[in-house]
């Protein structure tokens, strides 16, 4: 009898979460409710993390709760430290979200919501977070060393050789990518631009601060570092509105592309106390916040989501980017779904700071489904757009024309139907509420990305 | 991490407390992204459209090249029958990227295949019929095209070679 109670609510969870996934998958024509997107989402990651991962940690990998993990056995104080599981969870977090989860599904929306919103879903419990688990498993097997360094191990000279270039290159290619969108995000926004130098000089004194002032008080630091965060970003709306500020904070994107450039050169080569780890510490509290007040979000306004299932643009001809629906979908959404870059966290600062072999399925299999859950609400978000709306914001000049008119003739012609004065009044209201969640939203995705740069 | 790598050709480099090293691997890779960085921001269209289909192939093939490995250690540790829990999507991953990367080298389309795109650019600029703000970046974009292009295709090959060799060294073990 006892274990009838468990058997009954995940019955309930596993019917709610099919419905919700058919009925997201069979809708046509209506309009449906935002909030079973995230049901749907909660469900099957539910499921998935109380029996796929729960499996692989206790059949596929053996997790043994008794053995040293590397942090244990190499205590340094430094880096291998046995550290919280939960402040572990929130640094592998931390270091694992950028601005991935929230770009892609924002471009792949162009395919309609439906193949984004499958593939966020299986990808990140099928495929996403079995390799950030099993790569932090091996790495805490391997006294936490890197997957290239785990790859010239394990493979032979060839392959081994081919993983350590391949990894080093490839890490040099999203580093800038993600420069590359936080430099758009900065460009001509003063407000952007504002807050994230803020969170430069706030870093150094939550550094100093827990470094000399008073050393130990992981909390007071916190605080302080949070209220500065805040403040940061409500100064930048002041300096927005400001004729003389307002100037110094407003730049050419290349101008910007030097700052980042010089920024990574500073926190690469100063003590890491010092820039790096309070700024990755506050950047976890930013986000954890903004995804908590998205999702809140959704569930108090229940957005209606307008995107059609699926577009003509599955045929490659899409106004955002070029290219077929397979394999470009898969291609498109990488951070939400599968991201190569978990990876390198998983066998970098994770295992380090991994305290027992047991959190190995919370942190590497749950770290991963919050950022697909990130990747959700942003594919949520691009969809509760009227489409007409949503490709002349996203759609490339080149195709849809450079004057207003052009473009919504244009957008209108392929079924979506929006008006110039929708622009207008779109426009109109960027300029006071959207124009403000929009920088805000920028400002606190710019905010994460210290990290990164080293 | 350079500093991890280039620990394997001369030891000294590895030692992170070792100032030169630090600050010369520091530089080389901040020039390393700087440069994809800053052909990023020049790039009129916004960069993000060019840049991010090269970001999500990369990013999707570190991924298949932690599953190759992660396949590899199960496999050699006497999980065989465990091996497609890593195996399936390191598979799915093989035939997305090997795909998207065929389509952005070989595809005519202008918009999608990266030298077609370089190609059509260069025809326009002999031509004369690019505006001429556009005419004096389009050498720059040509050649960033046809590099993302050759990037495109040293990955894909090192991921194949990678995989491959997962496969062989898998083998030995299953054989025995």
């Amino acid at each position: 009898m006892t274990k009838l109670k468990p058997i009954l609510i995940w019955s309930v969870i596993a019917i709610i979460g099919a419905s919700a996934i058919s009925g997201i998958a069979l809708n046509r024509g209506e309009h449906i409710n935002a909030l079973w997107f995230i049901a749907a989402a909660l469900c099957v990651y539910a499921i998935g993390f109380r029996f796929y991962s729960a499996w692989i940690a206790a059949t596929v990998l053996a997790v043994d709760a008794s053995r040293a993990t590397p942090a244990e056995r190499l205590d340094n104080g430094h880096d291998f430290t046995p550290t919280n599981r939960w402040v572990v969870f929130g640094h592998h977090f931390a270091a694992i979200a950028g601005p991935g989860p929230l770009v892609g599904p924002t471009l792949a929306a162009q395919f309609g919501y439906l193949p984004g919103t499958l593939w966020i879903l299986f990808g990140s419990v099928l495929g996403g977070c079995v390799q950030d688990m099993v790569t932090l498993f091996f790495s805490t097997r391997r006294d936490a060393r890197s997957l290239g360094q785990m790859a010239r191990d394990e493979l032979g000279l060839i392959g081994g050789t081919a993983a350590l270039i391949a990894t080093f290159a490839i890490m040099i290619i999203l580093i800038a990518v993600l420069g590359l969108v936080v430099v758009n995000a900065m460009k001509h926004s003063p407000w952007a631009t504002f807050t994230v130098a803020a969170t430069i000089p706030i870093a150094i004194i939550v550094g100093l601060y827990m470094r000399y002032w008073r050393p130990g008080n992981i909390l007071e630091a916190s605080a302080l570092g949070v209220v500065l965060l805040l403040l940061a970003v409500g100064g930048g709306g002041f300096v927005d509105h400001h004729a003389v500020l307002r100037v110094w904070f407003d730049h050419e994107g290349l101008t910007l592309a030097w700052w980042v450039m010089a920024y990574g050169f500073a926190a690469a080569i100063l003590p890491v106390w010092l820039l790096l780890a309070p700024r990755d510490y506050l950047s976890t509290y930013m986000k954890l916040g903004t995804i908590c007040l998205l999702a809140f979000a959704i569930i108090l306004l229940q957005p209606q989501v307008k995107m059609p299932a699926l577009t003509p643009f599955i045929d490659g001809t899409g106004p955002i980017f070029g290219g077929q629906l397979f394999p470009f979908v898969f291609i498109t959404i990488a951070c939400g779904a599968i991201s190569g870059f978990h990876s390198l966290v998983s066998s970098g600062t994770t295992p380090k700071l991994l305290a027992n072999e047991r959190d190995i399925a919370m942190i590497g299999y749950g770290g991963m489904l919050l950022e697909s859950f990130v990747a959700m609400m942003a594919m949520v978000a691009a969809s509760v757009l009227e489409p007409g709306v949503y490709f002349a914001i996203n759609s490339s000049a080149g195709i849809v024309g450079k004057e207003a008119a052009d473009a919504v003739a244009k957008i209108s012609s392929w079924g979506f139907p929006v008006t110039v004065e929708q622009m207008h009044a779109l426009a109109q209201e960027m300029g006071e509420t959207t124009f403000v969640c929009q920088n805000r939203w920028r400002a606190v995705l710019s905010c994460g990305y210290g990290e990164y740069f080293w | 991490m350079l500093q991890d790598m280039l620990g394997n050709l001369w030891p000294k480099m590895a030692e992170t407390s070792w100032q030169p090293s630090a600050l010369i691997c520091s530089a080389l890779v901040v020039s390393g992204w700087g440069y994809f960085l800053y052909i990023g921001v020049i790039d009129p269209n916004g960069g993000v459209n060019i840049l991010w289909p090269l970001f999500g192939i990369a990013n999707q093939m570190l991924a298949a090249i932690a599953l190759s490995v992660a396949t590899g250690i199960l496999i050699k540790s006497g999980k065989l029958k465990y091996a497609w829990v890593t195996g399936a999507p390191l598979l799915w991953l093989v035939i997305i990227t090997s795909t998207a990367s065929w389509q952005k080298l070989t595809s005519s389309d202008t918009r999608i295949g990266f030298f077609a795109g370089a190609n059509d650019l260069a025809e326009k600029l002999a031509t004369g019929v690019l505006p001429p703000e556009k005419a004096a970046i389009a050498p720059q974009l040509i050649f960033n095209m046809h590099l993302d292009g050759y990037i495109t295709m040293i990955f894909a090959s090192l991921l194949w070679l990678i995989v491959l060799d997962m496969l062989r060294i898998s083998a030995r073990f299953f054989n025995r």
